[in-house]
């Protein structure tokens, strides 16, 4: 009896076995429960994979964007402005892999470990987000830009809300197309302003230009001579866009003189102007909450002096996003410290109450001199770009970019900023193959800055 | 010595009585009644509120019978009164018309419970009757082999009419006592011979009929019977090694099974095929939270076999995990009881027979929870007590009789 008693401890092996269980599976329920709920095959959620009942997403009046009732997932009433906001919101389907709906899907549907999504299914209550965007500057920003591929993407360089951010082409998220095949809808799913990788052609004189200031003491003082066209120490030749005979610093910013650029970058060095490109978030990827975006790309360490040269002027093999050359002009803006973008403002569970922080610290990555310098040269290139009036009306500091591409016309880029108090705003656009930057982006721009003003009025 | 003295005060203090506990079980019912009264879909099903009524009124009764002509116990009936409750009230929440068959396979299992306990306390009883045990339970399985249907990939279901009957789990009990009895008298080689024999019927026949679930549960129960009676660790280690031999042989034979393994850990990647199951289980518990979307607000039931195999899913989404969790502790629970009451049980065979129906009930329960959350390759096999089925429910009853046989929690002497 004893030596049963005895060998019947064994079976604490099978309750350990059974504990060990347990215990790996609510781990894995704690690590992905929010993932398993959140499953595009969960019917509380989804039918047949399509997104039916969630939380409700409004800008930044509360205007909703994106609602369920009754089983059924709606949009913006307004065509355009549900289209241009495709990418940030996302779709029914689970393609939009950037989108608020698909990286905020735990929160909108107000899953908690303990509640499950009880709160959406029993009660069909619903948490809110709060998007800093602006349902009505979308809908001006995405008529202005057409029927254009390309981004738009704005924020408020004090606070660091997005208030525009626009990917073309995009589609209507309530009636999603059958078809999307065709070199229109080429990378359909990809949200540009955040994740498009584009040579950010001149836009890049900007870090450039930072990484001159703040390494050559005498860089204001240099002399350059342009003729079109100059040949590099390693026999290449960098083409420049005009011939501007003996030039300064400054003035070959303000007119985008490339052989003035090629000769700085060689100047300062790849691995300094790398060093300013990553302060901004270049060869790495940012994250504003949930959402992910790409930086940009710069490494012209190995690249022969014409090399670096084009590399200076945003060619050779660097890449941007749009909302990075928007967050460089934003921290020029903003007296060199950068304050982070974000799009969520508020998130209210389903009682209404809110649950997450609001708040941003701004990181200094360039000094104040260094931005009221480049300030003053983003003036003088606007001007240049835009006349004066409109540079004055706006307040407005920009630098244009034609980014040589393999096939087709060049992409055209702006990116700049409102030096306001009242309209603290830095913005960057994209046109892919737009040709000249100054007059494809000029009407989009125009319509963005006075739809920038017009904001929070 | 002091301390052990002060422990038996604490103990004394915060004593669990029978009475006490059917208190808390029914208090607890009446509260899964109260929130099933606010659930729509059942409230226009009347007859499954009648029938947990019935349910509750029963549990009262068979208490007080208990405590008033046996002086005492219950703990056991009374966990197990707990797990069908949860049981029946899944099912009326989410197939409030399978409520009544399910609660009449419960009073079958409860006589069933009440007959086999008294059978088993003659010991020489149960020796004389265990030929005819053997027969009986070679008999269902080999009509089960002859007459079975196939339903979800294996055949070890038996129609007879209206009636559907898994014979293979009422071999547990048999597998149990045979093995309990023939052990308590290992002098003859004969019995040990006609035990394996027995042993090797059953797993032949739940091989050919591609149960892989039971035939785990018959193994790891024949593993606890062996190394009970002979402590010897060599043994069961090449008893094992021969079993994954064995599992490798079916896995080929039966290319059922061997899906069912090849999905396992990739669930997700199979989530309209072989991970159907598993992922809606998942999906379903992270629903439900640690405390549930209530009664009938759950997805998990339109899933197939989702209050059988499943079940402890829907008990996850629509009455919440932490409730799921106690369903499992009970189990563990017995397995406690029946290791820490085998050193004051009367003979060998009833302390070998609680451990090994103890072990069987909580091996069967992991079998099913880490089969259906993809911890361990899906089997398909029930949850005892809480899943719906008439055999299973009844069997599990009859299981349950062994562990009477040991000095249990309040009843010590």
């Amino acid at each position: 009896m004893k030596k049963i008693s005895k060998r019947a401890k064994a079976a604490y092996l099978l309750l350990i076995v059974f504990t060990v269980g347990l215990v790996f599976f609510y781990t894995n329920f704690a690590i992905n429960g929010g993932k398993w709920a959140l499953s595009a095959y969960n019917t509380h959620i989804y039918s047949n994979g399509a997104l039916q009942t969630t939380g409700s997403i409004v800008d930044r009046y509360g205007k909703v964007l994106a609602k369920s009732e009754n089983g059924k997932r709606t949009y913006y009433e307004d065509l355009a402005t549900r289209k241009s906001l495709m990418h940030i919101i996302g779709d029914n389907s689970s393609f939009l892999s950037g989108s608020i709906q698909q990286t905020y899907a735990d929160k909108l549907a107000g899953y908690s470990a303990l509640n499950g999504v009880h709160m959406l299914s029993a009660f069909n209550k619903v948490s809110k987000m709060e998007l800093s965007i602006s349902a009505e500057l979308q809908k001006k920003v995405a008529n202005a830009f057409g029927s254009k591929r390309g981004a738009v993407i704005a924020y408020n360089y004090k606070t660091g809300e997005i208030v525009c951010s626009l990917s073309a082409p995009n589609y209507d998220p309530q009636n999603k197309p059958e078809n999307l095949d065709g070199s229109y809808y080429e990378g359909i799913y990809v949200n540009r302003a955040l994740n498009g990788m584009y040579p950010p052609g001149s836009t890049f004189k900007i870090i450039t230009s930072i990484a001159a200031i703040e390494n050559i003491p005498d860089i204001f003082s240099q002399k350059f001579v342009c003729n079109g066209k100059c040949t590099m120490p390693d026999g290449g030749t960098i083409t420049c866009s005009g011939k501007h005979g003996e030039i300064d610093f400054k003035k070959g910013f303000s007119v985008s003189c490339n052989v003035v650029f090629a000769n700085v970058a060689n100047m300062v060095g790849a691995e300094k102007i790398k060093s300013v490109a990553e302060k901004f978030g270049f060869n790495q990827n940012g994250k504003m909450g949930k959402i992910g975006y790409s930086g940009g790309y710069y490494d012209a360490g190995k690249a022969g002096a014409t090399n670096l040269g084009w590399s200076g002027i945003g060619q050779y093999t660097v890449l941007a996003s749009p909302i990075t050359m928007m967050q460089v002009s934003g921290a020029v803006a903003n007296g060199g410290s950068l304050n982070s973008p974000k799009v969520v403002n508020r998130i209210y569970n389903a009682f209404g109450i809110p649950t997450n922080l609001n708040i941003s610290l701004p990181k200094s990555v360039i000094s104040n001199g260094t931005s009221s310098t480049l300030n003053e040269m983003m003036k003088m290139a606007a001007e240049y770009t835009f006349g004066e009036s409109t540079v004055n009306n706006y307040s407005l500091r920009c630098k244009t970019g034609t980014a040589e591409v393999e096939k087709g016309k060049p992409h055209a880029w702006l990116s700049g900023f409102m030096d306001s108090s009242e309209n603290p705003y830095a913005f960057a656009i994209i046109v892919e193959n737009g040709g000249s930057a100054a007059s494809s982006t000029r009407y989009v721009a125009l319509t963005l800055l006075k739809g920038l003003t017009e904001l929070d009025r | 010595m002091s301390e052990k003295r002060f422990k038996n005060k604490k103990e004394a203090k915060f004593k669990v009585t029978p009475t006490k506990l059917i208190s808390a079980v029914i208090l607890f019912q009446l509260i899964c009644l109260l929130r099933l009264a606010f659930c729509e879909t059942t409230w226009e099903k009347p007859i499954a509120f009648i029938g947990l009524g019935v349910f509750m009124a029963f549990e009262i009764i068979y208490c007080y019978l208990i405590k008033r002509f046996m002086g005492g116990g219950g703990v056991l009936e009374i966990s197990a009164f707990f797990l069908s409750g949860v049981g029946l009230f899944a099912l009326a929440g989410t197939t409030p018309s399978a409520v009544l068959w399910q609660l009449f396979a419960f009073f079958i299992g409860v006589v069933f419970y009440v007959l086999f306990t008294l059978f088993l306390s003659n010991l020489d009883r149960v020796m004389r009757f265990k030929k005819y045990i053997i027969a009986l339970a070679v008999l269902l399985l080999v009509l089960n082999l002859t007459l079975g249907k196939v339903i979800g990939g294996s055949q070890n279901w038996i129609r007879i009419g209206a009636l559907s009957m898994q014979p293979s789990e009422f071999v547990k009990v048999a597998f149990v006592l045979v093995g309990a009895t023939t052990l308590e008298k290992m002098q003859s080689s004969n019995h040990l011979t006609w035990f394996i024999v027995f042993f090797g019927v059953c797993m032949g026949s739940l091989a050919w009929m591609g149960d892989l679930g039971t035939a785990c549960v018959f193994f790891a129960t024949f593993l606890v019977l062996c190394f009970l009676r002979s402590g010897r660790l060599g043994t069961i280690i090449l008893m094992v090694s021969g079993a994954v031999l064995g599992a490798g042989a079916m896995i080929i034979a039966k290319p059922y099974v061997a899906r069912r393994f090849k999905v396992w850990r990739h669930v997700w990647e199979n989530a309209d095929g072989l991970g159907y199951q598993q992922t809606r289980t998942l999906i379903a518990i992270a629903s439900g939270g640690l405390l549930g979307v209530g009664p009938g607000e759950g997805k998990l039931k339109g899933v197939v076999a989702s209050t059988t195999d499943l079940m402890f899913g829907v008990v996850s989404e629509e009455w919440g995990l932490l409730l799921a969790t106690l369903v499992l502790l009970i189990y563990f629970g017995w397995v406690v009881l029946a290791i820490k009451g085998s050193a004051n049980a009367k003979s060998s065979f009833y302390a070998i027979s609680a451990v090994a129906a103890a072990c069987l009930l909580l091996f069967q329960a992991g079998l099913n929870v880490f089969g259906v959350t993809d911890i361990i390759p899906l089997t398909g096999i029930t949850l005892p007590f809480v899943s719906k089925g008439g055999s299973s429910m009844i069997a599990s009853w009859g299981l349950l009789s062994f562990l009477n046989f040991v000095p249990r929690l309040g009843e010590e002497k």
